[in-house]
C-alpha cells in the first residue's frame, strides 16, 4: 500500500547520558558512555553489582507519576517544542511505548505489603502501562487517539509504527509517537533471573560479550504527514519512509538463531521505504551484547546485506538497554545520524565476534553521508520491528508493508 | 479509515455469573494442543488461547506470515507479576524464577498466541486501561486497512488475581464488579473473505470504532470491569446477529 511520506518534525530524549537532544549527541561525538552503578534500589544479596544507564536527576516531578511517566513527558515535551505543532487538540495522537508503565510504584506497595506494611495506597494509581501515555497526552494537551504498545522491547519502534499507520489512515494530523520506560526491581531482577545482565560495561557484537547492562529513558518524535509540515513550513529533522514488524515464533525470550524472521523484517522495511538494501548507509542495531541475539542478528544483517553491509553500531553501550524507550531513543539516534552525517560509534568492544558485521563503528563516532538509515529492534514473545529513516523527502510515495 | 472490514471469526469466554468478583473456573483447553503445550502456557495465555481457537475454527484459518495478531490486555498477567516478586521477597532475588518474570510482560501471551499457532507475520499488544478491548480491535482494524497483514486476529483478555483484588479493594473499588474474560475476532476485507471462501458472520464499520479515549470506570453486565470489555462487546452484537 501506497501512503503519505511521514515527516519527523520534533525529536525529544531523556536518558543516562543527558536530559535532552543536545546532551545525547555531544555524548555520542565524545564517547561517553552513561553506564554506571545502579543507585535506584539494592542491587540485591547475594548478587554482583551490574551497571546500569540510570538517569541521575529524573525531570519533572513526582506529581506526574512514577519515573517513567517523568521521562516521557519530558521527552514528549522537548520534541513537542522543536516541532512547534499547530493542530486541534483533537487531531494530535499520542502512542507511547512502555514496558512496566508504573510499576515502580506498585511493586514497592506490594513488597511493602508482604512484609506487613501499610504502604500507600497512591502507590497503585499509576500502575497501568496506558497512564504513561494519558500523562503525555495531558501535558502536550493532545486529546485525539491514544493507544499505548507493550511489546516489550520493541514496544517504542512499534509505536513509531503505528503513528506512522494513524497519520496515513487519516486518524490524526499530529502523532507523537515514542517509548519511555526506568529501571525497576521487576526488570532488573527480572533480567538478571534469567542471567542476562552483564557485570561490566555491555559489549555489543564482541567475541567475549557477557551480557546486556539495563538502563533507562524516555523518547519521543512528532510526525506529520509531509504535506503538513511542508504547508506550515515546519522543518523536517528526518523522514520515516519504512517500517515493518513481524514475529518470530520460536522462543519466549530467546531470537529464533538463524534470524529467520529478522531477515524478512528488514526487507520489509526497506522495501517499503522504496529501497534496496545497497541504499542504506547505516544500521543502528538491536546490539543488546547477549551471545544469541547479537549473533542471530548478525546473521540476519550478513543474510540482508550480503558483502555490502553498512557501517553497524549498537547505542545499548551508551545507554544500556532500556526495554520499551529502546526503539524509540534508537530511532532517534538513527534519525540524527542521517541529519548530523555522524555515525555513532559502538563503545566497549575491542575483539568483534567473527560472524559479526564487518563493518563495526568502534570507540569514536565517524563522519559519513546517511541518505538512508536503519534501525532494529527486538522483543520477548519473538517480536521484530524495523524502521528506516531518510534524510531527504522521497521522491515517490512510501510503502507501508507488513 | 474508511473501508468496512469483515468479521469471519468469533470467540468468547466468560466467567462465572455471581456476586461482585466474576472468575472463569474452567478454561476449555483447544484439542489441537497438547497437555505438555498448554503447561507452558500463563493462564492469561490460556484464557486468550480458548477464545482464539474458536474463532480460529470459524475463520477456517492456517498459520501463514499474512494473518496478524493483536493482543490487548489491561494489566497483563498481574498473577504472573506477583508471583515474581513474591519469590524476591520469600527467598531473595537471586532464587526469584524467571518462568514468572517472562511470563509477566503485557505481550506473553501474544507470544505465546504465535508460538502455539505459528504465526509468524504481524504482532502487536496494546494496553488501554479497561479500553483495551476496544484499542485492539482499533489496532488490528488499523493493521489490516493499512497493509500490515492481510487478516488479522484480535484478541483481548484480561485475569483476576489476588493481588488484583487486594489492590481494586485498596483503591476503593471493591463495590465495583471485576472479572476475567477472553474475546477473538477475525477482521479481514470483504472481498478477501470471500476469495478464501470465509463465511462472513458481522461487519465492523468505521464509526464502530471507539477511539480509546480515557472514560469513566464501566463495568459490563456478567462480567464486571475488565480491560477485554470493549472486543466482548463486539463478539456479543455479531453473535446476536
Amino acid at each position: 500500500m501506497r501512503g503519505a511520506p511521514i515527516a519527523v518534525t520534533g525529536l525529544g530524549a531523556v536518558c543516562a547520558v543527558g536530559n535532552n537532544i543536545a546532551e545525547l549527541r555531544a555524548a555520542i561525538a565524545e564517547g561517553r558512555s552513561g553506564l554506571g552503578p545502579l543507585t535506584r534500589f539494592e542491587p540485591g544479596d547475594g548478587l554482583p553489582e551490574r551497571p546500569v544507564g540510570e538517569v541521575s536527576a529524573a525531570p519533572g516531578d513526582q506529581r506526574q507519576g512514577t519515573v517513567t511517566h517523568r521521562l516521557a513527558i519530558a521527552a514528549a515535551l522537548e520534541a513537542c517544542q522543536q516541532a512547534a505543532i499547530r493542530a486541534p487538540s483533537n487531531r494530535i495522537a499520542v502512542v507511547c511505548g512502555t514496558t512496566t508503565g508504573g510499576i515502580a510504584h506498585s511493586e514497592v506497595w506490594f513488597l511493602n505489603k508482604l512484609a506487613f506494611n501499610d504502604p500507600s495506597p497512591s502507590l497503585l494509581t499509576h500502575h497501568p502501562a496506558s497512564t504513561v501515555t494519558e500523562g503525555v497526552a495531558k501535558a502536550i494537551g493532545a486529546s485525539g487517539p491514544r493507544l499505548t504498545i507493550s511489546t516489550a522491547c520493541s514496544s517504542g519502534a512499534n509505536a513509531i509504527a503505528l503513528g506512522a499507520d494513524l497519520l496515513r489512515a487519516g486518524e490524526a494530523d499530529v502523532v507523537l509517537a515514542g517509548g519511555a520506560d526506568a529501571l525497576t526491581m521487576i526488570t532488573y531482577f527480572g533480567f538478571s533471573s534469567l542471567r542476562l545482565l552483564s557485570e561490566s560495561p555491555c559489549r555489543p557484537f564482541d567475541a567475549d560479550r557477557s551480557g546486556l547492562n539495563l538502563g533507562e529513558a524516555g523518547a519521543f518524535m512528532v510526525l506529520e504527514r509531509g504535506d503538513d509540515a511542508y504547508l506550515r513550513g515546519a522543518e523536517a529533522q528526518a523522514w520515516l519512509t519504512g517500517s515493518a514488524c513481524n514475529c518470530d515464533a520460536h522462543h519466549m525470550t530467546a531470537p529464533a538463531p538463524d534470524g529467520g524472521r529478522v531477515i524478512a523484517c528488514v526487507q520489509s522495511a526497506i522495501a517499503a521505504a522504496g529501497l534496496g538494501s545497497g541504499d542504506i548507509a547505516y544500521v543502528n542495531a538491536h546490539g543488546t551484547a547477549t551471545k544469541a541475539n547479537d549473533v542471530a542478528e548478525s546473521r540476519a544483517l550478513a543474510a540482508v546485506f550480503g558483502g555490502a553491509i553498512p557501517p553497524v553500531s549498537s547505542s545499548k553501550s551508551f545507554l544500556g538497554h532500556t526495554l520499551g524507550a529502546a526503539g524509540a531513543i534508537e530511532a532517534v539516534i538513527t534519525a540524527l545520524a542521517g541529519r548530523d552525517g555522524t555515525l555513532p560509534p559502538t563503545l566497549n568492544t575491542e575483539t568483534p565476534d567473527p560472524a559479526a558485521p564487518a563493518d563495526l563503528v568502534l570507540g569514536h563516532a565517524r563522519d559519513a553521508d546517511v541518505p538512508h538509515a536503519l534501525s532494529t529492534a527486538f522483543a520477548f514473545g519473538g517480536n521484530n520491528t524495523a524502521l528506516v529513516f531518510s534524510r531527504e523527502r522521497p521522491p515517490q510515495a512510501e510503502v507501508s508493508d507488513g | 479509515m474508511a473501508d468496512s472490514l469483515a468479521i469471519t471469526g468469533i470467540g468468547l469466554v466468560l466467567p462465572q455469573k455471581g456476586g461482585p468478583i466474576h472468575f472463569v473456573s474452567e478454561i476449555t483447553a483447544p484439542e489441537r494442543f497438547s497437555v505438555r503445550d498448554l503447561r507452558r502456557v500463563s493462564r492469561i495465555g490460556q484464557l486468550a488461547l480458548a477464545a482464539v481457537d474458536q474463532a480460529w475454527t470459524s475463520s477456517e484459518l492456517v498459520a501463514d506470515s499474512d494473518t496478524g495478531l493483536v493482543f490487548g490486555t489491561a494489566l497483563a498477567d498481574t498473577h504472573e507479576t506477583s508471583e515474581f516478586l513474591r519469590g524476591m521477597y520469600d527467598r531473595g532475588p537471586k532464587l526469584a524464577k524467571p518462568k514468572h518474570f517472562q511470563r509477566s510482560v503485557h505481550g506473553a501471551a501474544a507470544g505465546e498466541l504465535a508460538l502455539l499457532y505459528g504465526l509468524t507475520g504481524y504482532n502487536l499488544t496494546v494496553t488501554q486501561g479497561v479500553h483495551s478491548g476496544d484499542a485492539a480491535l482499533y489496532a488490528a482494524a488499523l493493521a489490516v486497512r493499512s497493509g500490515r497483514c492481510e487478516r488479522c486476529l484480535c484478541v483481548a483478555a484480561d485475569t483476576l488475581s489476588s493481588p488484583l483484588l487486594l489492590a481494586h479493594s485498596v483503591l476503593g473499588y471493591k463495590d465495583v464488579p471485576v472479572g476475567e474474560a477472553a474475546a477473538a475476532v477475525v477482521l479481514e476485507h470483504p472481498k478477501d473473505a470471500v476469495e478464501r471462501g470465509a463465511d462472513i458472520l458481522g461487519t465492523l464499520h468505521e464509526g464502530d470504532l471507539a477511539r480509546t479515549q480515557a472514560g469513566p470506570l464501566t463495568a459490563i453486565e456478567d462480567v464486571g470491569l475488565c480491560g477485554a470489555g470493549g472486543l466482548i462487546r463486539a463478539v456479543v452484537a455479531v453473535a446476536r446477529q
